[in-house]
């Protein structure tokens, strides 16, 4: 009984018309839109290609650092990292 | 001009606002379609429909074109609909609920003939007897019954396995069922 009843209820909910779309409104979701920011990026290469500038100044950065460590290491005459590997070497070859 | 949805995404990547608008034109009947189910007052609706929009484009790298466009939008726009089912079930304890009509009164007393049921008033019912409802029961009840959507298109929209949608539908039926019948012995006893 009460079945049929939900039944009823249903089959006149479902007969319900939906709504117009009110006029002008892409336009409005597009102005809301025009504060966003653009979609998301897509790709790797898109990435790469925003962030290049950051990229390349950390790559300088990190040379210009090297760089740096192996001159005061000239200068105060410690063993650089080339000396390292040269000891490495002729040890590995005297064996 | 620009006909097909997956074209106008394309050119959306490449950068046209333009291309946007057309996309939004293109689907907002469907959009409306969705959310007016979960909601009666079209200013509401508009604003959910916004929100869909706003939720797709911030979201449009995401879209990987194996589904249609239009599958993808629904499927935010069920999912914009149910935080709004939540939002408003969190209120209903603050927020009186409407009163129901004279003429759906005058249906629940039996005192019309079961045709003459509107659908206005069929919602003015459902409005009522859903708010026993979880807000998941009330979206799966609304697509299988109102919405006339199958099982694996609701598991496809929701994410959802079939058990949980079926186990749902079963439960808000049966919640249904009994929310009417107290609606009817509330009426009765007036």
């Amino acid at each position: 009984m009460k079945d049929k009843k939900l039944n009823q209820i249903f089959a006149a909910a479902r007969r319900e018309t939906p709504p117009a779309v009110p006029a002008g409104f892409a336009e409005r979701v597009q102005r809301s839109l025009a504060t966003e920011a653009e979609p998301v990026v897509i790709g790797f290469i898109d990435q790469l290609n925003r962030n290049f500038t950051r990229y390349a100044v950390s790559a300088a950065a990190a040379i210009m650092l090297c760089a740096a460590v192996e001159l005061s290491q000239t200068f105060r005459q410690d063993p650089s990292i080339d000396d390292d590997v040269e000891q490495i070497c002729s040890d590995w070859m005297l064996r | 001009m620009v006909n097909d949805d997956a074209e106008l995404v394309a050119l959306v990547r490449a950068g046209s606002s333009d291309a946007y608008t057309e996309l939004v034109r293109h689907n907002q009947q469907q959009v409306f379609s969705i959310l007016h189910r979960y909601e009666r007052d079209l200013h509401l609706v508009e604003d959910l429909a916004q929100e869909t929009f706003t939720k797709a484009w911030r979201a449009l790298a995401s879209f990987d074109g194996r589904a249609p466009f239009q599958h993808w939008l629904s499927r935010i726009a069920v999912h914009v609909a149910l935080d709004h089912v939540r939002r408003r079930k969190r209120l209903s304890g603050t927020v009186a609920l409407p009163e129901l009509g004279e003429d759906s009164v005058a249906w629940l007393r039996d005192e019309l003939p079961p045709r003459e049921l509107e659908a206005r008033q069929a919602r003015e019912i459902l409005e009522l007897a859903m708010q026993s409802l979880s807000a998941a029961e009330q979206l799966v009840i609304t697509m299988l019954e109102i919405e006339g959507r199958s099982i694996k298109e609701i598991c496809s929209l929701t994410g959802d396995s079939s058990v949980a949608v079926r186990v749902r539908a079963m439960r808000a039926r049966s919640k249904l069922r009994k929310a009417i019948e107290k609606l009817e012995e509330s009426e009765n006893e007036r």
